[in-house]
């Protein structure tokens, strides 16, 4: 298994699309901390307010600002558009084929398709978190929400395992990776738009809308930003089952294909 | 039988209304090139489909020397299916080397396998630069690289110049001498004539014909193939 998810990796990193995304999520949550780091001592005002004086400064919390901007769609859409690519492109241009002709069962060939994903996924998020801390912490100080931020990457591995696995899923009943990324933005958009609803019943006194808000995939996506301030286990809880959930569907949507 | 690579025992596959196989059985015996003749649309590419676990069959069973299950069988079994995929962002080399991962065969097997097809000194080039010709070699060094103990090809020499397609037929007879046992299918029926020990017709999902090679192979094939175009 080692070796096949080995192989796929190296596909990964060869793809366009995997390199790029491999290059935009280790190097963004880096310049992203850089430039927050730019703003210490900034007298810009907002709201009568120096903005140098409104933020504090240090190395997580720059890294959490480069981590904030990694979350923030584009690595999401990275890893589904590579997931597309992985298994509803490789359908569709026979390359999943030529895997499958040799002695490996479809379970193994699935997992070592989400694996490389996911470890693909996770090196450029340890990556790039950990150069944006060394960049930033001995120019901003090391005095800062360390806990927090490991908590926050720890979870953002979780969190884009999910994406992966709702992409992979997506993918398996689609022929395009275009179409993944279509799909994903509309289920993700359709889930805004029900936690917006929720959200809005909830201000309006509804009491199960909170609650019925925090198990929305959507909400369970983005506990990795919820470490500090708004934690909720119910929304963790929901991003396990969603995810499980998307690769069990998966997984069975991918044994039963035919592969011409 | 203990002597045969290959057993189709009465495969059928419908898609939709259309029966693409109709209770298929056949064997390739070792040693031998079987030659899988037939009509576009037969149902030659289902049935390799079938046999290699990319469909499954409706009903029926495949063995490999014996080997029943859908995922063992395929060791040893090298294969090229209609026009061979590849990535295109990556080297024939790096192509060959993911198979080699899945098939869990050493990299060391890859030099041979692209000397073998003449293609050891283009291994490095991407495979978007490869013509349709050196893309089908490529195909082959992937079915042959390890020795394989049964090849199955699907219309290997497609796209390929007289040099090439002879070059192939010499590469097949000498894997088949060494003992490799081979299924091609093919629609040209002198090239199947030239070095297949036996042949099996498949007309409409159905074998109709199956037996040794002979200088009446196309008499026999236009007898038993139904009329395409009236």
């Amino acid at each position: 298994m080692k070796r096949l998810i080995a192989a796929e990796m190296r596909v990964l990193w060869r793809r366009p699309t995997g390199r790029m995304a491999a290059i935009v999520g280790t190097a963004l949550p880096v310049l992203v901390a850089l430039l927050y780091g730019t703003l210490q001592g900034s007298t810009v005002q907002f709201n009568d307010q120096a903005i140098g004086d409104m933020l504090s400064f240090s190395g997580p919390d720059a890294a959490s600002r480069g981590l904030f901007a990694r979350h923030f769609y584009v690595m999401p859409l990275f890893l589904v558009a590579l997931a597309g690519q992985s298994v509803a492109g490789e359908r569709t241009d026979h390359m999943l084929r030529e895997r499958a002709v040799r002695p490996v069962s479809r379970d193994q060939l699935f997992l070592s398709k989400l694996l490389s994903l996911w470890l693909f996924s996770t090196l450029s998020l340890l990556i790039g978190s950990a150069l944006a801390l060394l960049l930033t912490t001995p120019w901003l100080g090391v005095s800062g929400p360390w806990i927090d931020f490991m908590a926050s990457v720890a979870l953002s591995i979780l969190t884009e395992m999910g994406v992966i696995a709702m992409a992979v899923m997506l993918a398996t009943w689609v022929r395009s990776s275009t179409m993944v990324v279509i799909s994903g933005l509309l289920l993700l958009g359709l889930d805004g738009v029900f936690r917006l609803g929720l959200s809005g019943l909830g201000l309006l006194g509804v009491t199960w809308a909170p609650t019925v808000h925090q198990v929305m995939w959507g909400s369970g996506l983005g506990i990795w930003a919820n470490v500090g301030s708004g934690w909720s286990w119910i929304s963790a809880a929901a991003l396990i089952v969603w995810t499980g959930f998307a690769l069990l569907q998966g997984r069975q949507r991918f044994n039963g294909l035919d592969l011409p | 039988m203990a002597s045969d690579a290959l057993v189709t025992n009465g495969i059928s596959r419908r898609f939709g209304q259309r029966e693409a196989l109709r209770a298929l059985s056949f064997s390739v015996r070792k040693g031998e090139i079987y030659g899988f003749l037939g009509p576009n649309g037969a149902g030659k590419t289902t049935a390799i489909r079938c046999i290699l676990g990319l469909i499954k069959a409706d009903s029926g069973s495949v063995s490999i020397f014996g080997d029943h299950h859908s995922v063992s069988r395929l060791t040893g079994v090298g294969s090229m299916v209609e026009t061979p995929a590849f990535h295109g962002f990556m080297t024939g080399h790096e192509n060959l080397a993911l198979s080699a991962a899945y098939a869990a065969l050493e990299e060391s097997v890859i030099p041979p396998a692209l000397q073998a097809v003449g293609l050891a000194d283009r291994a490095h080039e991407v495979v978007d630069g490869y013509s349709l010709g050196m893309r089908q070699r490529l195909g082959l060094a992937r079915a042959i690289m390890g020795s394989p103990r049964l090849l199955i090809l699907d219309e290997p020499t497609n796209g390929m110049d007289p040099r090439g397609m002879k070059d192939v037929r010499d590469l097949l007879v000498g894997l088949a001498a060494q003992g490799t046992s081979i299924l091609v299918s093919s629609h040209l029926l002198a090239e199947v004539q030239q070095f297949c020990t036996r042949v099996g017709i498949l007309d409409h999902g159905v074998l109709v014909h199956e037996g040794v090679v002979g200088d009446d192979l196309e008499s026999v094939y236009l007898s038993v193939t139904q009329q395409g175009i009236q």
